[in-house]
């Protein structure tokens, strides 16, 4: 295979990773604000 | 100033600078002479491993502050230094053997450097699940502390395991007096050093929003229970 292809496939690996944890680190914040409301709302009807 | 006006000036900081440094990296550096192309990874290889260093710097002194302090900021730190170094070090795990498989014929060798790197990762590995799943214990959050700590110390051996043992990786070129050869290869390479330590701070400042409003669900929880 020609160099190329694996400076492709490095910095393939480089911004797929920081995608995915950016990716996943939204859709945790999305998930814990959501619970946040819940747990508020559950409180003040408490 | 605070705390998320400066994050989210590093939010727009950090994406042109990884442009230009990505740029320069492709454009603007000669190609080297034995390898080619593919040392061009090392313009982002290398300060990725400087980063999760950096990373677990953090991770040191802030399980230091949580063991002295026991308070809740130091820990919420610790946690987010880790993963974000974590992060940063599978990205060296990751473009290391690519550029070795380019360069010295294989994906992987039990090189003294490559193997001290991947014993870090995995204590940071063991850091992470321990975190994942006991994350509002108090003792689980002491034990997390301590094997943070021991991480850490891990980072040393990692970077001076070129001078002290025989190995096949290249040795340190940033902090010599040698340096690079090429002007150009070192500008590029401070550069995107630059750029990837402010996308590393990005990153952990994110993340500690993240455990600041995991924090408060905590709590809110507790005094849930309370009630009921």
């Amino acid at each position: 295979m020609s160099r190329f292809f694996y400076l492709t496939l490095g910095y393939g690996l480089i911004w797929v990773s920081i995608g995915v944890y950016l990716v996943l680190m939204q859709r945790r914040i999305d998930r814990v604000r959501g619970e946040l409301a819940e747990l508020r709302a559950r409180l003040g009807r408490n | 100033m605070r705390a998320s006006t400066i994050s989210r000036g590093l939010d727009l900081l950090a994406l042109p600078l990884i442009a230009i440094g990505m740029a320069l990296a492709f454009l603007y550096v000669p190609g080297e002479r034995t390898m080619g192309d593919v040392q061009r990874i090392f313009y982002f290889h290398v300060p990725f491993a400087m980063s999760s260093f950096v990373g677990f710097a953090i991770v040191l002194v802030a399980s230091l502050g949580y063991l002295k302090t026991r308070r809740d900021a130091w820990d919420v730190v610790a946690e987010a230094a880790a993963e974000v170094g974590f992060l940063c070090c599978t990205i060296v795990l990751l473009t290391g053997p690519v550029w070795a498989r380019s360069a010295w014929g294989v994906w992987w060798t039990w090189d003294a450097r490559l193997t001290t790197t991947l014993i870090l990762w995995m204590v940071y590995a063991a850091y992470l699940v321990l975190r994942a799943y006991g994350a509002e214990d108090a003792k689980l959050k002491r034990y997390a502390a301590v094997l943070g700590i021991v991480g850490a110390l891990n980072v040393p051996i990692v970077y001076f395991s070129v001078k002290w043992f025989r190995t096949q990786h290249p040795s340190s070129t940033f902090f010599t007096r040698e340096g690079l050869p090429v002007p150009a290869m070192a500008f590029t390479l401070r550069f995107c050093l630059i750029a990837v330590l402010i996308l590393f701070v990005t990153l952990l400042l994110k993340r500690i929003q993240v455990g600041k409003l995991e924090a408060e669900r905590d709590q809110l929880r507790y005094e849930l229970d309370a009630r009921e």
